[in-house]
């Protein structure tokens, strides 16, 4: 459970990154991070399993490109299936987050 | 960074994108440490170390990629095909003529083929679901050969043979046998016949067969003979007179005057072991046999004399067919000295049962029955097949400049080759569904004929999916080997002439031998041999008709009525067929009655033997064999057959009085020649009765139309007295068919001990000469229809397609002041020309098919003048309609659009 999740956190975060911007995969990793002030800082190679299943999925794309200093990298971009999906796990997560937010401030009472 | 087609999803190998990009990373990382002020190797370890197992999140990202490069392919693929479907439909609309054309050809020769494989594959090729079925083997007993006559391999053996068979070898685990029976089935009101089988108690558990319902056998009911009369059901007889109920095990039936119990019912496959198609009412235990015997003689289990059992067994494990073979052998030799009488000159016989289809006397004639009806199929499927190829011949030239544009874009070779195959297949499948419809049909049809033999045909013949797989891809093959010819040519690099397009101008002209012309040539002399059959069988059949049967009746009823020998006496059953024929005279619009032991011109004829004072036996026999009946003194007078001197058989040949026989005219002339037979004695050897010969009558044909008139006898069937079994004829004014409801009525007033084994119209029982003659005649005529009017169909597609072509050549000349006349002559020359190429060729064959077929003709000659001018004459006839048509369209060009045309 947790490590879905997890991963399912990791993924939402992914779209959300790439949701205006073609971004590759190191840029994904520092954008999370600064967003998240570090708190979700995890292994960076984690991510590169996520952007493949949602390659796969169909949500993302990916295309070989050079960076502004001249380096081959691959970018991603988010598709219409992806973007769909993005709006609905990101309610879903909220709706998520607010449920356990309430057992948590219950026990604490 | 803008997207381009395809490119970033399409990946050659994932494995190494994904290496690349978390290279990349790591990479990436480390710079931004070494901007900080952090050494090269400590900023790659710290990178390294962020970024954590590197081989694991490969190996993860990876299998995802992989994943979706699968998906992504086999996506792709069906993306083409979708489109390759759409194109070739569109194509396919683009010409419904040509398209129609195809499908139809498909459709009928893929429909005719798959229904006489399955009808071939029913009678000659599946068996019962044998257990381990390459263990059995078939016994049959030799026929010792007699004078002139060969002896016979493969004859019935006796049941003590079957006996001694089981219990003096040690080759066979197992050996059974049964034998044919016919009984009636009697309820308080009617009675009913029956067809069965007794068979060994073991026959079913041999064979490894499970009843539908109940048991089969056991084995004490093959143990005593009498002792147990019990009864398996047919499937079939279950079904139609019990309705199927289950509750029927376990009741008892009456059974030519004797209680039997039914003790379970075989399922639908065991329809008995005789034939195909000879579907068992019933079966009862061998041992229950002399019972049911309808000639009521008793023991004939004992009878070393009476050849009635077929035998089956199942080899012992280990044991060879050689091995069983030889202590056959060893047997037959102890049988020989045991049984001089009975087995002298006899040998025991093994066939694998594999190797027999239905018995090898019928097997023969039966598989070469098979392999004309699938030559003739095998023809039809011939001419379907170059129908599509010549559909998809015209299809690849009319599109080489498409072809050759969509090459000069960079499309590939493969990419318009599956563009053709996916045309193909749609056709296929559409022609194939077409065919199955087809077949359905034409088995029903071929099942609704019923052979003019007592005995009901009841084959239960399934369409067979192989075979419509078979023909089908036979047809596909030779779409796409015709479409990809043309194909491959014409996607040869060299494209530049092509698209200057020379094909529709005047210097285009067809070459004379193009393999389009070959196509047409092939089906014109196809549909020629299979019509030049159909018209030979014809004209034999009408001469047949002419043939003088030497009577003259043609019209009235006939019914074959019966008793059984435990029922009635040989007297009583005379004086009822007396009262009978009284009864019949009586019924207003009958006028004249007559009754025969069998009627010429039947299924079959018989032969007794006679000893003539004064003339010797042929050499090397002890007697004469001459066909002979018994026949009422009314015989002659209702068929019309002429006494030519003496006289016809009157009231006062009588049971006492001096015996009489009529002769026939080449009895006469035979055995007596240059006197008088009238008055002369000849004798029946074994009663030792000699008859007086009172009367010569004509002849008449007795059991063929091609036969020669040979010797016949006629006895007193009212002096005789010796049937239980007769022929009532009846005439009159009356509808035939009325005739016969009112014999069949009266028999059944009269007693309900007789059975009534036939009923038919006089004219449906003379058709029975004619039946194979008018079978095959039916059968070519409408297979040589068929591929007649695929021919034509793919004539007129040619000439079509040739007129297209050279539009603008018609143009030009028109416009240069030829007459439209002249035009249409052109174009049909040449239509002509490959018809007069193929009808000649098709006679040459059809030469050699008259050969083959000439001994199945009656009157006619191989070469028949009437069918030999007459039929290429149809041919051609039909051939220029088909050309005609396409052809006056070059007429109606109009010279100035078809110069602006291209």
């Amino acid at each position: 459970m947790a490590g879905d999740l997890f991963t399912g956190t990791l993924e939402l975060l992914i779209l959300r990154t790439l949701e205006s911007r073609l971004v590759h995969g190191y840029g994904i990793a520092r954008s999370i991070r600064d967003r998240t002030g570090g708190v979700l800082d995890v292994e960076q190679g984690a991510l590169y399993p996520a952007l493949h299943r949602l390659n796969r999925k169909g949500w993302i794309m990916g295309e070989w490109g050079e960076t502004d200093t001249g380096r081959r990298a691959r970018f991603y971009s988010l598709t219409e299936k992806g973007r769909a999906a993005l709006e609905r796990e990101a309610a879903r997560w909220d709706e998520h987050a607010q449920a356990v937010y309430a057992v948590l401030r219950k026990a604490e009472a | 960074m803008k997207p381009t087609f395809r490119a970033g999803n399409f990946s050659p190998d994932p494995d190494r994108d994904v290496r690349e990009e978390m290279e990349a990373h790591i990479q990436m990382e480390a710079e931004a440490l070494m901007a900080n002020g952090i050494p090269e190797d400590q900023a790659r370890r710290e990178a390294k170390r962020r970024f954590g197992d590197e081989r694991r999140y490969g190996r993860e990202a990876s299998k995802e990629a992989s994943a979706r490069e699968r998906n992504t392919r086999w996506g792709d693929r069906f993306d083409a095909i979708h489109r390759d479907v759409r194109f070739a439909l569109r194509k396919m609309a683009k010409s419904p003529g040509f398209t129609a054309i195809a499908i139809l050809s498909l459709a009928l020769g893929i429909g005719a083929n798959t229904a006489i494989f399955s009808l071939v594959n029913t009678v000659l090729l599946s068996g019962l679901p044998l257990r381990a079925p390459q263990e059995l083997v078939e016994l049959y007993t030799s026929e010792p050969s007699n004078g002139d006559e060969p002896g016979y391999p493969y004859s019935v053996s006796s049941y003590p043979d079957m006996v001694d068979l089981r219990d003096q070898t040690d080759v066979f685990s197992a050996v059974a046998g049964f034998e044919a029976f016919f009984s009636r089935l009697e309820t308080e009101t009617t009675s009913h016949p029956i067809w069965g089988e007794a068979v060994s108690w073991n026959m079913f558990s041999m064979l490894g067969l499970e009843p539908e319902i109940g048991r089969f056998f056991v084995h004490e009911e093959g143990q005593t003979p009498g002792t147990h009369p019990v009864a398996v059901l047919g499937h079939d007889f279950w079904q139609t007179r019990y309705g199927g109920d289950p509750a029927i095990v376990g009741q008892s039936i009456r059974l030519g005057g004797q209680q039997y119990t039914v003790v379970g019912v075989a399922p639908s496959e065991v329809q008995g072991f005789t034939a195909p198609g000879f579907n068992m009412d019933m079966f009862v235990p061998m041992m229950m046999s002399d019972a049911l015997n309808f000639e009521g003689s008793s023991s004939h289990l004992e009878q070393r004399g009476s050849h009635s059992t077929f035998i089956k067994a199942r080899l012992a494990p280990e044991v060879t067919v050689d091995q069983a073979r030889a202590a056959l052998e060893t047997l037959s030799a102890r049988q020989r000295e045991a049984y001089p009488d009975a087995f002298e000159g006899r040998e025991f016989t093994l066939l694998p049962t594999a190797e027999v289809a239905i018995h090898p006397l019928v097997d023969g004639p039966l598989k070469a029955v098979a392999v004309l009806l699938l030559s003739v199929v095998g023809l039809v499927l011939l001419v379907a097949c170059t129908n599509l190829a010549g559909f998809l011949l015209a299809r690849a030239s009319d599109r080489k400049k498409e072809i050759a544009l969509r090459l000069a874009m960079g499309a590939t070779r493969w990419a318009l080759v599956r563009q053709l195959l996916t045309e193909t297949i749609l056709l296929a499948i559409v022609g194939g569904a077409a065919g199955l419809m087809v077949a359905a049909w034409a088995l029903k049809a071929l099942m609704a004929f019923q052979p003019p033999i007592p005995i009901p045909i009841n084959l239960d013949v399934g369409l067979d999916g192989t075979v419509l797989l078979f023909t089908l891809g036979v047809a596909s093959a030779a779409g796409l080997f015709f479409g990809l010819i043309p194909a491959l040519q014409s996607t040869k690099p060299d494209v530049a002439p092509t698209l200057k397009d020379e094909s529709g101008g005047a210097s285009g002209r067809q070459k004379r031998f193009s393999l389009r012309n070959i196509l047409v040539v092939t089906q014109v002399a196809i549909s020629m041999v299979l019509l030049m059959g159909a018209g030979l069988f014809l004209r034999s059949l009408q001469s047949a008709q002419d043939i003088d049967l030497g009577f003259e009746v043609r019209e009235g009823g006939t019914v074959w009525a019966m008793a059984f020998g435990n029922d009635l006496t040989n007297e009583e059953f005379a004086d009822l067929s007396l009262t009978l024929e009284e009864r019949a005279r009586a019924i207003p619009g009958i006028e004249k009655v007559a009754s025969a032991e069998i009627l010429p011109l039947g299924i079959s004829y018989q032969e007794g033997n006679w000893d003539i004072p004064g003339v010797p036996p042929p050499a090397g026999e002890e007697h004469h064999g001459i066909a002979y009946n018994e026949v009422s003194a009314d015989y002659f007078d209702l068929m019309g057959i002429p006494i030519v001197s003496g006289r016809a058989f009157t009231a006062d040949d009588r049971p006492g009085g001096e015996y009489v026989v009529i002769i026939s005219e080449t009895a006469a002339r035979e055995y007596f020649p240059g006197e008088s037979p009238i008055g002369r004695e000849i004798v029946r050897p074994g009663i030792e009765r000699s008859y007086r010969i009172v009367g010569v009558a004509k002849d008449t044909k007795v059991w063929t139309l091609g036969e020669e008139y040979r010797p016949y006898i006629y006895r007193s069937k009212e002096q005789s007295r010796n049937l239980l079994g007769t022929q009532i004829l009846a005439t009159g004014s009356i509808p035939e068919a009325q005739i016969v409801t009112e014999l069949q009525r009266l028999i059944r007033e009269l007693d309900s001990r007789l059975v009534i084994m036939e009923s038919k119209t006089i004219s449906d029982h003379l058709s029975i000469a004619l039946f194979a003659p008018r079978m095959a005649a039916l059968l070519l005529g409408v297979f040589g229809a068929l591929a007649l009017i695929l021919a034509c169909t793919g004539l007129y597609g040619t000439v079509a397609f040739s007129v297209s072509k050279r539009t603008r050549e018609m143009g030009i000349r028109l416009s240069l002041g030829a007459d439209t006349g002249k035009v249409v002559g052109m174009v049909l020359r040449g239509a002509m020309g490959m018809v007069l190429v193929g009808v000649t060729i098709g006679l040459v064959l059809s030469l050699g098919l008259a050969q083959g077929i000439g001994s199945f003709l009656y009157g006619v000659g191989a070469l028949d003048p009437v069918a030999f001018v007459g039929v290429p004459l149809l041919l051609a006839g039909v051939a220029l309609v088909a050309a005609f048509v396409p052809a006056r369209r070059a007429s109606r060009v109009n010279p100035v659009q078809a110069l602006k045309s291209e």
